[in-house]
């Protein structure tokens, strides 16, 4: 399963979002504010999303931040550190 | 003044905490500035706690279980706060004496070697939850003075300390007691810790309270406690009164359960409840105790508010030196806001450094007289409800 | 001082005997039992336990997603109490929602809560502590969320005093109502059951947790565990009381609890035999308590309960409409609550 689909699938169920389905979720979509409209929790949250899931690492919310921007962008930020 | 008739005397304070095992020592720590920060290893980092001495803390304190010690603090608290109030065991014994305490750490069954056993399908003993049932914070205040009045042990998470010193006061308003032992407690605790950990709202360095490059709370644990006392059973003994609180404010964000309203609007509506309880003007405060915990959320909603409502008054956190003692907190910052009363000064806010320039206004940098009567102290919880006292000092 | 009334003007519950204030009424009249099971590791493999247990799934039509998703199982219990209440009050939107006050009174807490985040943090060597299952943990979660839903500005508490909590929330419900603080409260109790409970009552109580209840037996530990929501939605008495009024609250410890024949005595006894020789003496001086836990089970919020019980059965013409509720704990304390109801003629 490719980056974007696993972060999609683990989003919907791990925040448990249950008014939308990965299929649903844009590549480019924004996670906070509109788009998904995930808040500050959800952030923290996300955080320990990535690190069960993909054994990334976020230091702190300046990171966080560039990296939520989107799935696009949080796949990227995945796929650097965890080198594939 | 019209509203000391309806104001309840504080006849006693009581305190120990990172800053001082005693109302004594922490005066002169406050005031002098003075660090004392604990490097406290979880998983492969360190990170700054504000530890009580073990030097100073009660006895048996570190060696019980970690569920009673929250209890232990308060009644260590309380025991300074009567001996404070000159109330003996025998004018105890004559008095309806209630007990209000608030706690976090006190009321939460989270014995972590417990319940690792117990999912690791190896049925453990159940002395840890006998333990738990024995611990309850009021109760052992209660039990260790022999006291019969109502009790109550306040779960309003960071608001706790201040909400059982406005409710208990309401008791001896309305003559539900004569005398209330009222405040808030809590210990360390690595499964609290590790829970602020992963909010990612700890600093990894001393907190730096109001300061633009804040970057979270630093944990610490302690308690505070007051005596409350009928104006009739105070006057009945002449007993010395330090303050009396003249305003309660209790009022909630309803925004979100980890984060505090940016706007501020249930930190608004309490300072209102408390100021109006007193028949006060903002302008008739003389400083504030602010919750201040160091994040960026916390400080940026105060850092914006005070100024904007109490223009010109000097505010600042003590929490540079007591760290954030959660359920304590109210408590604590009750006994520190009396003493600045006493002293006509307030101390600096240890850990600011550099302007926020969001806030139109900044924290006291150095220890700063006041001038005035009344003031006031407050506190923001985890979960969005807000407590706010006012104090007026003695008449000189 | 005169003491301050308070008048019950709505009900909200759930427990073992369903849902809604019917549910409880017709349990009222018909004797109330266990509904559920819980299972727990014994030395000699699986243990079923009876229990009063709760389907929450109905509150989920109070809540939109958003606020739904994160919500633990004990604020879904308490909103589906507290929102049963309004209705049942007429509390609507309309109502200016920072004059409403919410106590909540609970003995367990966000137990379960509790242990998901401790799970978080034993699973994966630890490294993925849950910060929303975190957030959950606090005793205070529950008002928290309701706060939310109901976007209630108004003031807030929670109060943990293990069986004790329902008689002194209800001293702030009333000291907020008698100063004028708000001018309505919400006050309720709430528990739930989780695991770790279930296996403390089966290594505490042995084969008496199998029960069946029986408050009167003052010699044998028959308490069976329960799960449950009460809410009152309560105001000054200074007009129309729905239900009745509250005419007194009072903590007594170590002293006198003074017995007055012109009123029912309902017993918070739920065959828990610490506090079985208090109950037995005060029922020796009366000449008919009632107990209403085999209704709900045995849990903290129990005198909540009680008090809910009693206005349903005097409103049904099933009990007495002046009645006191004592709860009592192993230590010399009495939870002391005067009531006068309104009888069948309404």
């Amino acid at each position: 399963m490719d980056t974007r689909q696993k972060l999609k699938q683990v989003i919907v169920s791990d925040l448990n979002l249950e008014e939308v389905t990965p299929d649903q979720i844009a590549d480019d979509e924004a996670l906070f504010g509109e788009g998904l409209g995930l808040d500050s929790l959800d952030a923290v949250e996300l955080v320990v999303v990535v690190k069960r899931h993909f054994g990334v690492e976020i230091k702190d919310m300046t990171e966080g931040r560039q990296a939520f921007a989107s799935i696009d962008s949080l796949a990227r930020f995945i796929e650097e550190r965890a080198g594939g | 003044m019209m509203h000391e008739a309806r104001g309840v005397p504080v006849t006693g304070i009581g305190c120990l905490c990172a800053a001082g095992a005693t109302i004594q020592e922490m005066t002169r720590t406050l005031f002098a500035g003075e660090r004392r920060v604990t490097w406290h290893q979880m998983g492969s980092h360190r990170h700054p706690v504000f530890q009580l001495d073990p030097g100073s803390t009660p006895d048996g304190y570190l060696e019980g279980p970690e569920c009673r010690r929250c209890g232990r603090l308060a009644v260590a608290a309380a025991g300074e706060a009567l001996f404070c109030a000159g109330l003996t065991p025998a004018l105890l014994q004559r008095r309806r004496v209630g007990v209000c305490v608030g706690t976090t750490v006190g009321s939460a069954m989270n014995n972590e070697a417990f319940y690792r056993e117990f999912i690791a399908g190896r049925r453990p003993d159940v002395e840890p939850i006998r333990q738990y049932l024995q611990a309850n914070p009021a109760a052992m205040v209660a039990e260790a003075f022999g006291l019969k009045g109502p009790r109550q042990t306040v779960a309003n998470a960071c608001s706790s300390g201040s909400v059982a010193i406005g409710e208990a006061a309401s008791w001896i308003r309305s003559g539900v007691c004569d005398v209330a032992v009222a405040g808030g407690t809590d210990v360390l605790c690595n499964v609290i810790h590790a829970g602020f950990l992963s909010l990612m709202i700890t600093d990894p360095e001393p907190c730096r309270p109001f300061d633009r490059d804040r970057r979270g709370l630093n944990l610490g644990e302690g308690s505070g406690m007051v005596v409350l006392e009928s104006q009739s059973s105070a006057a009945q003994r002449r007993a010395p009164v330090l303050a009396c609180l003249v305003g309660y404010g209790n009022a909630s964000d309803a925004f979100h359960i980890s984060s505090p309203d940016p706007a501020g609007r249930g930190l608004r509506r309490a300072v209102e409840q408390a100021l109006a309880q007193a028949e006060l003007e903002p302008r008739d405060i003389a400083f504030i105790n602010a919750h201040g915990t160091g994040t960026p959320e916390n400080d940026r909603v105060e850092g914006r508010l005070f100024p904007e409502l109490f223009p010109e008054v000097p505010f600042g956190s003590t929490k540079g030196l007591t760290g954030h003692t959660l359920g304590a907190a109210g408590g604590i910052e009750a006994a520190i806001t009396i003493i600045c009363l006493k002293e006509q000064r307030i101390p600096a806010n240890v850990g600011f450094l550099v302007d926020d320039p969001e806030f139109p206004g900044r924290p006291v940098r150095t220890v700063t007289p006041i001038h005035g009567r009344y003031g006031l102290s407050d506190s923001v919880a985890f979960g969005g409800n807000n407590a706010v006292l006012v104090f007026a000092g003695e008449a000189s | 001082m005169t003491e301050t009334r308070l008048a019950i003007q709505g009900i909200g519950v759930a427990g073992g005997f369903g849902l809604g204030k019917e549910a409880l009424i017709d349990a009222l009249r018909q004797g109330g039992r266990p509904n559920g099971t819980v299972s727990v590791p014994t030395a000699a493999g699986q243990r079923c336990l009876p229990a009063y247990r709760v389907d929450e799934s109905p509150v989920r039509s109070y809540v939109s997603g958003g606020a739904w998703r994160r919500m633990n199982r004990y604020a879904k219990l308490a909103l589906l109490g507290a929102c049963q209440a309004l209705e049942d009050a007429g509390w609507d939107r309309s109502m200016p929602a920072h004059d409403l006050g919410l106590v909540v009174a609970s003995g367990y807490g966000a137990s379960q809560s509790t242990f998901d985040f401790l799970d978080t943090m034993i699973e994966d060597g630890g490294r993925c502590p849950s910060p929303t299952q975190f957030s959950n943990s606090v005793h205070s979660s529950a008002v928290s969320h309701l706060g939310i839903v109901l976007q209630a500005g108004g003031p807030s508490l929670t109060v943990s005093q293990f069986e004790m909590s329902p008689v002194s929330a209800m001293l702030t419900a009333r000291e907020w109502l008698r100063e004028g603080r708000v001018q309505r409260v919400l006050f309720g109790a709430v528990d739930e059951i989780c695991p770790v409970l279930s296996y403390c009552y089966d290594r505490f109580f042995g084969e008496a947790a199998s029960g069946p209840m029986d408050p009167f037996a003052w010699n044998r530990q028959t308490a069976v565990l329960g799960e449950g929501v009460v809410f009152l939605c309560l105001t000054r008495a200074q007009g129309s009381a729905a239900y009745g009024t509250v005419d007194a609250v009072d903590w007594v410890h170590a002293g006198e609890v003074a017995s007055d024949p012109g009123r029912g005595l309902v017993l918070g006894a739920d065959g828990q035999i610490c506090c079985a020789k208090a109950y037995c003496r005060l029922a020796s001086e009366h000449p008919s308590p009632v107990a209403y836990s085999p209704v709900y089970g045995s849990l903290p919020g129990g005198q909540a309960f009680d008090l809910a019980a009693a206005a349903l059965a005097a409103r049904a013409g099933i009990g007495p409409q002046r009645v006191v509720a004592v709860k009592c704990d192993a230590y010399d304390n009495y939870g002391v609550i005067a009531c006068e109801f309104q009888g069948t003629s309404r």
